[in-house]
């Protein structure tokens, strides 16, 4: 049987909202639950498909899982040892294993970094090689990740980048520290639907050659059919279902499932609603 | 039916336009030249610079040199006229300019580098250590920062370095809250998330990410404080407590006061180069801060 | 109502001035669209779209110039008409537009039924309060948002609320067209199609000539009737969205339909167009499309070729309806 690399036990996360000044004084506060007794298994080389709508608490688990936020409750378990409560040079070397890929290409670059230095910067940090070794390792990244011919890229900025290469190096960034897991969170949401399926492919191809585990946030049931082996859907901060992914969308349990199905199904194309 | 995938062409590369960043900057710098005062207060504080720079080397008179015509109004031998002691106030006002210039970058450059470091971390880290700096900042606001200079001064001792260090030190408040201010929007922006996520610490990540991206409106605030410095340094002279060893505009104003009837010039041009100079600074930092955001100008005009 | 369709533009085109020629962003579009009818503009990012709308409603910055030859809205052309002549009685009157960002939209400190209030006042200084305050109402029971959230600021609504807030904006004169660009781009799937329908029912409601303009053609396979497909700021490909989507006959058109991941059918490989559309300031000469094509041959790259409008789906190529397209696009579901 395949490992699990990292399992999630009741793992909960609520913001506490101060709603005013009079309600703070009166020690009123809005408790937003935004994942609640949550367990999720991701076994090794697997991608699991985090499926939801805004607001559905996926995204925070998803910065659960590589610790950028701290849980309310629960654990985070990765490959069986207990990384919930880590900090330090501990959480650094847990934080080199699990990578994110942020949804906002617009966003998640250092709009004063070049293509090279985005792509160095967690070698850099991590102290990882030498000069010479992470040049290499970059220029590796970049082609891995498509961007080719690596000379033109390397000096360029965010700005002079499409949404699709911008997401490629977001990629390269992550695939370039060598990680077991990479969280996706919605990283195809903000391109246009005509370059989504390459950054998804390449998502995939990386995956399967590297055997990293791969946690993939979206909205879109048929994104996460294309790239997933299993479906974990979440509303109101709970799974409230999770399967291999055919099964899944062939036979919804929950109501909820079936509405996503449904309204996935209004935009296929060739798909006759019936009326 | 079976999938076909067609074979798609070799995509055609579309390569990154050569170096934007050049082009970005250029931007910038059509943006600030738009600003007509601004371009032109460039060129003034240029020339103020390169006064500094130059005054020993200009075919000047001798700005120390004692003679018997004193009072003299400005004329073709005397640009300026003289002052009480027959010096020529032309060459005075202009290595008078070499005091301000430093007075303006020390101090400024010292408060400004306080300010960032400050604020940056304040706004960055939150909680506690932010209530802190935040509340240690709004005591200096709150005191009326050109007595406490007086009082320090007049205490401590009145060299150009030591007037220097305490109006940097004086004066870094405001620069620290714009920089917080940025900081804690910075904070949340993805690429800072992002660079925690691999692996960056708190202080590597607020010197990669969050000084350099919120440093706009520190800068353009290190402008108007250049001015306030030099403000401040010419009003200590004029109340007597500024170095003796330099010749400062404020100084001279002080020796033209008791001969305002006789020889208004005296005090005048000093007067005039501190005016031109301050104007110009803030007109700069105008220009810098519509440089910055293209959009407030587009705005107001709207 | 004079011959054709209730609106009809001709011959729109588009360019900016930039430092090194003319990027000439629309080339020649011509468009028809009926009462109650949805037209699906789509196309990538770069290809004119959002050009096109804002072209329309002539939003664009001082350094586009755009001309038109015929845009005429029921009886009236509107394409001669001064600039004053048409912000007064053609923008919002009788075309209006939702944007895409709908925070953007929407005055972050004033209430949003406020908001609607203050554009219906705009545009009707004479009208009394309890006039502008049945409008509010309408407007607001039309996108289906309840009235006691006019009292609400756009901070304290959800996504599709604003964006059906801002659907309300569009709608406070009465406009014979609404544009909506990439106006659910932002939104989930769930929302996103709430929205759609809204719109949808509005424009049968209403008798509006509705304007889809959107990356995704899922979205304008469950919105439009008919479809124009732009590409390099040409009109490509148009035609019921029946017909186009079920075999279509530009190479493009079958690209971006390939591109989508499907829910249903067997597991295929969605594929992405490679590259990315031409720079407009120097567009390829011949076909436009020809450097990405997947059947381009040696004609494509001399002849441009023509738009045949006889046939019930035009499409600008020289394979139009090419036998290969079908196995680019033709993963259909069962």
């Amino acid at each position: 049987m395949t490992p699990n690399l990292i399992q999630t036990r009741s793992l909960s996360k609520t913001y506490h909202l101060r709603t005013g000044l009079i309600a703070g004084i009166m020690g009123r506060r809005d408790d937003v639950h935004a994942v609640q007794d949550v367990d999720l298994v991701v076994k090794e080389g697997e991608v699991v498909a985090l499926v939801g709508q805004s607001g559905s608490g996926k995204s925070t688990l998803g910065r659960l899982l590589v610790r950028l936020e701290d849980p309310s409750s629960g654990q985070v378990l990765s490959e069986g040892r207990n990384v919930t409560a880590i900090t330090g040079a501990e959480l650094r070397k847990y934080r080199r294993r699990a990578q994110i890929i942020f949804q906002n290409p617009y966003e998640s670059l250092d709009p004063r970094y070049t293509v090279a230095m985005s792509v160095g910067e967690p070698l850099a940090l991590f102290g990882i090689g030498t000069r010479r070794e992470r040049a290499e390792r970059i220029r590796q990244a970049l082609s891995d990740v498509g961007l080719t011919p690596v000379d033109r890229y390397l000096g360029s900025h965010p700005h002079e980048l499409s949404g699709g290469q911008r997401q490629r190096v977001s990629i390269a960034r992550a695939l370039v520290v060598e990680p077991a897991l990479i969280v996706a969170d919605e990283p195809v949401s903000m391109l246009d639907a005509s370059v989504r399926s390459g950054v998804m492919n390449l998502l995939l191809d990386i995956q399967q050659a590297n055997g990293i585990s791969c946690v993939f946030i979206t909205h879109d049931l048929a994104a996460a059919r294309h790239m997933s082996q299993r479906v974990a859907v979440m509303h109101a901060g709970r799974i409230v279902e999770q399967g291999p992914t055919d099964d899944l969308i062939a036979n919804p349990q929950h109501e909820y499932t079936q509405k996503l199905i449904d309204a996935a199904l209004v935009n296929e194309i060739g798909h006759q609603p019936s009326a | 039916m079976t999938a076909i995938t067609p074979q798609p062409p070799t995509p055609p590369v579309v390569p990154p336009k050569a170096s934007r960043r050049g082009q970005s900057q250029r931007m910038f710098w059509r943006e600030f030249a738009r600003h007509t005062a601004a371009r032109w207060s460039l060129a003034i504080i240029a020339l103020f610079v390169f006064a500094a720079l130059a005054a020993d080397v200009l075919p000047l008179q001798d700005p120390t040199a004692i003679s018997s015509e004193a009072y003299t109004g400005p004329s073709g031998e005397h640009w300026f006229g003289t002052d009480h002691l027959g010096r020529d106030m032309f060459s005075r006002t202009v290595h008078g300019a070499r005091v301000a210039i430093i007075v303006a970058l020390g101090s400024a450059g010292l408060a400004t580098a306080i300010g960032i470091v400050v604020g940056a971390i304040a706004g960055y880290t939150g909680g506690r250590l932010d209530d802190l700096l935040s509340r240690t900042a709004d005591v200096f606001l709150l005191i009326p920062v050109f007595f406490l200079v007086v009082l320090i001064v007049a205490l401590f001792g009145q060299g150009l370095f030591f007037v220097v260090l305490i109006i940097g030190l004086t004066t870094w408040p405001q620069s620290a809250r714009l920089m917080r201010a940025e900081a804690m929007v910075l904070r949340e922006r993805v690429f800072v998330v992002a660079a925690r996520a691999s692996g960056g610490r708190g202080m590597q990540v607020l010197f990669r990410h969050v000084i350099p991206n919120g440093l706009s409106p520190v800068i353009t605030n290190a402008t108007i404080l250049m001015g306030q410095a030099i403000l401040v340094e010419a009003g200590l002279s004029f109340l007597g407590l500024g170095d003796p060893q330099v010749m400062s505009w404020g100084r001279m104003i002080f020796d033209g006061r008791g001969y305002l009837d006789l020889s208004p010039w005296m005090s005048f041009f000093p007067g005039l180069a501190m005016f031109l100079l301050v104007l110009s600074l803030n007109l700069v930092g105008d220009g810098l801060t519509q440089a910055f955001n293209p959009k407030l100008r587009r705005r107001g005009r709207a | 109502m004079t011959g054709g369709s209730f609106v009809e533009v001709r011959g729109l085109r588009v360019g900016y001035k930039v430092p090194h020629g003319v990027v000439q962003a629309i080339d020649g579009v011509d468009l028809t669209i009926d009462r109650g009818e949805a037209l699906g503009i789509v196309g990538e990012s770069g290809c004119g779209k959002s050009t096109l709308g804002l072209g329309l409603l002539r939003l664009l910055p001082s350094n586009a110039t755009t001309s038109v030859d015929t845009f005429r809205v029921g009886d009236t052309d509107v394409a001669g008409l001064s600039q004053a002549a048409f912000r007064r009685e053609v923008r919002w009157k009788r075309v209006s537009m939702v944007f895409q960002s709908a925070m953007n939209s929407l005055n972050p400190v004033r209430r949003v039924g406020e908001q609607v209030a203050d554009a219906y006042r705009l545009h009707h200084p004479q009208a009394s309060k309890r006039e502008v305050q049945a409008r509010v109402d309408r407007l607001f029971e039309l996108v289906d948002i309840p009235r006691a959230r006019q009292r609400n600021y756009a901070h304290e609504y959800s996504g599709g609320m604003r964006q059906r807030a801002v659907i309300a904006l569009s709608l406070v004169c009465d406009p014979d067209v609404v544009i909506a660009d990439e106006a659910t781009t932002a939104l989930d799937v769930v929302v996103q199609n709430q929205i759609l329908d809204a719109l949808a029912d509005l424009r049968t409601e209403l008798g509006i000539a509705l304007i889809v303009i959107s990356h995704d053609i899922g979205v304008i396979s469950h919105t439009c009737d008919r479809v124009a497909v732009m590409y390099a700021g040409q009109v490509v490909e148009s035609g019921a969205v029946a017909d186009v989507l079920a075999s279509p006959r530009h190479p493009y058109t079958a690209s971006l339909m390939a591109a989508l991941p499907r829910l249903t059918g067997p597991r295929f490989r969605p594929v992405s167009l490679p590259g990315s559309p031409p720079d407009l300031a120097d567009p390829p000469t011949a076909c436009r499309f020809a450097p990405r094509c997947p059947i381009a041959a040696d004609i494509c790259t001399d002849v441009p070729p023509a738009f045949d409008p006889d046939h019930r789906w035009p499409a600008r190529c020289h394979f139009a309806g090419d036998e290969r397209l079908r196995q680019l696009g033709t993963e259909r579901t069962s």
